[in-house]
C-alpha cells in the first residue's frame, strides 16, 4: 500500500507519494490526480522523495494527469526523483517530457516565475 | 419401564441425528452448487416434515436476499423471483441478526412479509429460519415453512435446523471455492491460448542473408502469460531490414491488447513509410488519437543497409543498444539523440543516428525486463553487468540472446520474473 499525502499550499496542491509505484499501487496515485484534475486544480507537485521504485505502470499514470492537466493549463511538477526512479525517467527520456525539479522550493519558484 | 411417548421421542432424535449424519454424507458427493442445495433442501424437508422450504443468498453488491432455491407447491413462483432487503420480512431479519428464528404463527409477527404469500396463493403459517454462516459472514437464510402436522415449530426443530444450516453453509462455502478454482482454471487455459498467439505476433524464424552475411535473432518472454513487449523483423525490400524493439507502459492483458495492435500499426506504417523516423512519427500520431490512460510505448527503430552494413538507428524513449566491435569485444551504448517515448506528447522529434558496422560486430537491443532481473539480495543485473556480459565473442546472435537471458534468469535464481524480457541480436559478417 501506498501512503499518499496531500495539502493545498495557496493555489496549489502538494502530493507527498511514500512506497513503490506499480502496476498495483498506481490506480491510487491515479484517483488522487484525477479528483485535483476534476477540480481543474492550477498547479500539482508530485513529490517522490520517498518512492524507490516507479514501474512504467507509474509513469503512464503521471503521463495521464500531464496530459489531462494540460487541456485546461494546469500544471504537474516533479521533484525529488531518488536514483532508481531517476534513471527511468532518463533512460526514457521523460525528463524531456515533464517539468523535474531537485526540490520543492526549485519546483515552486519554477511555478511562481512562470505566473 | 419407558414410558411409550419417550421411546418415540427418542426414535425421533435417532432418526434426526440419523438425517444430519445423511447431509453430511451428501455434501461430500457433489460439489455442484444447485444439485447440492436441491439434495440439502430435500432432506431439510423431509426432517422437518415440512411442506415448502427456500434459500436466499445474499447478494454482497445490492445487499439484497435472493431466492436461489425452493422447495414446496409454489416453488416455481418463487424460485429466482422473490427478493427481500436485509432487514425486511422474516428471512431479512435472520439475515440481519444472524440469529436463528421460530415464528410458531406468522399472523402474530409484524416482521412477517404478507407480499410473497399474496402473490403465491400460498399459505404460511408457521416458519424456521436460520442464518447461514461461514468464517466469511452471512451468506443467506435458509427457511422450512408449515409443519405437515399443522403443528408450529418448536424448540427441538430449530436446534437440528440450526445443526443443519452450519453444514449447509459450510458446504455452500465449498462449493463456492470450488467453482472458484474452476474459474481460475477456465481463465489459465485462456490466458496460455493468448499467449500461444501473442507469441505468433512475433517472429518465429529470422531474416538472414550468406551473401550479405548478417543473422537476426529474437526472444520474448512475458513477465505474466501476456506482456507489452514487441519485437519484429520488417525486410521491406532487397537491401533494407528493419529491427523493431518496444515496451509498452504497464504489463498483463491491457499491455498485451495494446501490443497487438501497435505490432500491426508498425507492419502497415514501416511499408507505407518506408522510413524509420517517418514510421514512428505516424505511430506518435495514431497513439495520440487512441492512447488511454496514459499508456505509452517506448520504441526503437534500426534500419539496416543489408549491402553495405550501414545501420540507423531511430528511438523513441527506449533504452539504448549495445554495439560489440569484433576483435577487441568492447562495446559501447548508441545512446543517440532519443527521442521521447510514443502517444505522450503530439509533438515529437527523432533525430536519425548513423554508424557503420565492421564484420564480426553485433548489435543488441532489449528491454528492462533483462536489466530489472533482481536477485536474492535485491540487486538489478543491471545495465553494467549486461555489459559485462556480452563483451566476449559469440558464434550467432542465437547464441548471444540465450545465453544473455540465461544469465539474466540465473541471476535473479528463480525468483518470479517481474516484467517481460526480450533480447533482439543482430550480427554482421
Amino acid at each position: 500500500m501506498l501512503d499518499i499525502q496531500s495539502k493545498k499550499v495557496d493555489n496549489a496542491v502538494i502530493i507527498n507519494i511514500k512506497g513503490d509505484v506499480d502496476l498495483y499501487s498506481s490506480p491510487q496515485i491515479r484517483k488522487v490526480l484525477l479528483e485535483l484534475i476534476q477540480k481543474e486544480s492550477p498547479a500539482i507537485f508530485v513529490d517522490l522523495q520517498e518512492v524507490n521504485y516507479m514501474d512504467s505502470s507509474g509513469v503512464a499514470t503521471l503521463v495521464e494527469a500531464l496530459q489531462r492537466a494540460k487541456k485546461y493549463g494546469g500544471r504537474l511538477f516533479i521533484y525529488h526523483l531518488q536514483g532508481a526512479v531517476q534513471d527511468v525517467f532518463e533512460l526514457s527520456r521523460l525528463d524531456k517530457v515533464f517539468q523535474i525539479y531537485p526540490d520543492e522550493t526549485e519546483a515552486m519558484k519554477a511555478y511562481h516565475d512562470e505566473n | 419401564m419407558q414410558l411409550p411417548h419417550e421411546v418415540e421421542i427418542l426414535k425421533q432424535r435417532v432418526a434426526d441425528l440419523t438425517s444430519l449424519i445423511d447431509v453430511s454424507a451428501i455434501i461430500s458427493t457433489t460439489l455442484e452448487l444447485d444439485e447440492l442445495i436441491n439434495l440439502v433442501m430435500q432432506k431439510a424437508m423431509t426432517v422437518m416434515r415440512a411442506e415448502a422450504s427456500s434459500i436466499m443468498l445474499l447478494n454482497e453488491n445490492s445487499n439484497r436476499l435472493e431466492c436461489r432455491f425452493a422447495l414446496g407447491s409454489v416453488k416455481e413462483k418463487v424460485r429466482n423471483k422473490i427478493e427481500l432487503k436485509v432487514g425486511q420480512g422474516i428471512a431479512g431479519w435472520v439475515a440481519e441478526t444472524g440469529e436463528p428464528l421460530i415464528v410458531r404463527d406468522v399472523s402474530k409477527d409484524h416482521r412477517f412479509y404478507q407480499a410473497v404469500d399474496r402473490e403465491t396463493g400460498f399459505i404460511t403459517r408457521s416458519i424456521l429460519a436460520a442464518p447461514l454462516k461461514t468464517t466469511s459472514g452471512i451468506i443467506g437464510v435458509a427457511e422450512v415453512i408449515n409443519r405437515l402436522d399443522g403443528k408450529p415449530f418448536d424448540n427441538h426443530n430449530l436446534e437440528i435446523f440450526s445443526t443443519f444450516c452450519r453444514q449447509v453453509a459450510l458446504a455452500i462455502e465449498n462449493a463456492k471455492a470450488h467453482q472458484y478454482i474452476l474459474e481460475q482454471q477456465r481463465l489459465k487455459q485462456q490466458l496460455d491460448s493468448a499467449h500461444i498467439i501473442q507469441q505468433s505476433f512475433m517472429p518465429q524464424t529470422f531474416p538472414q542473408s550468406k551473401e550479405s552475411g548478417f543473422q537476426v535473432y529474437g526472444k520474448n518472454i512475458p513477465a505474466t502469460s501476456v506482456g507489452g513487449d514487441l519485437f519484429d523483423c520488417l525486410e521491406q525490400n532487397a537491401n533494407h531490414l528493419g529491427l523493431i524493439i518496444g515496451d509498452v507502459s504497464g504489463k498483463g492483458i491491457p499491455a498485451a491488447i495494446f501490443m497487438a495492435r501497435l505490432v500491426s500499426d508498425l507492419r502497415y506504417y514501416s511499408q507505407l513509410k518506408k522510413d524509420a523516423t517517418e514510421t514512428l512519427m505516424a505511430i506518435n500520431t495514431l497513439l495520440m488519437e487512441r492512447s488511454r490512460r496514459g499508456m505509452f510505448v517506448t520504441l526503437q527503430y534500426l534500419a539496416l543497409d543489408t549491402d553495405s552494413g550501414k545501420l540507423s538507428i531511430v528511438n523513441g524513449g527506449h533504452m539504448p543498444p549495445l554495439w560489440i566491435h569484433n576483435g577487441t569485444f568492447k562495446s559501447e551504448w548508441l545512446r543517440c539523440d532519443s527521442g521521447i517515448p510514443l502517444g505522450i506528447l503530439p509533438d515529437l522529434s527523432l533525430s536519425k543516428h548513423e554508424i557503420q558496422l565492421q564484420a564480426g560486430d553485433c548489435v543488441v537491443m532489449f528491454t528492462d525486463g533483462i536489466i530489472e532481473a533482481r536477485n536474492s539480495k535485491g540487486e538489478f543485473f543491471s545495465l553494467d553487468r549486461l555489459q559485462h556480459f556480452l563483451e566476449n565473442e559469440w558464434a550467432s546472435p542465437e547464441d548471444l540472446v540465450k545465453a544473455l537471458i540465461g544469465q539474466a534468469l540465473s541471476f535473479s535464481q528463480g525468483r518470479p520474473q517481474h516484467d517481460d524480457i526480450t533480447v533482439l541480436a543482430l550480427k554482421w559478417h
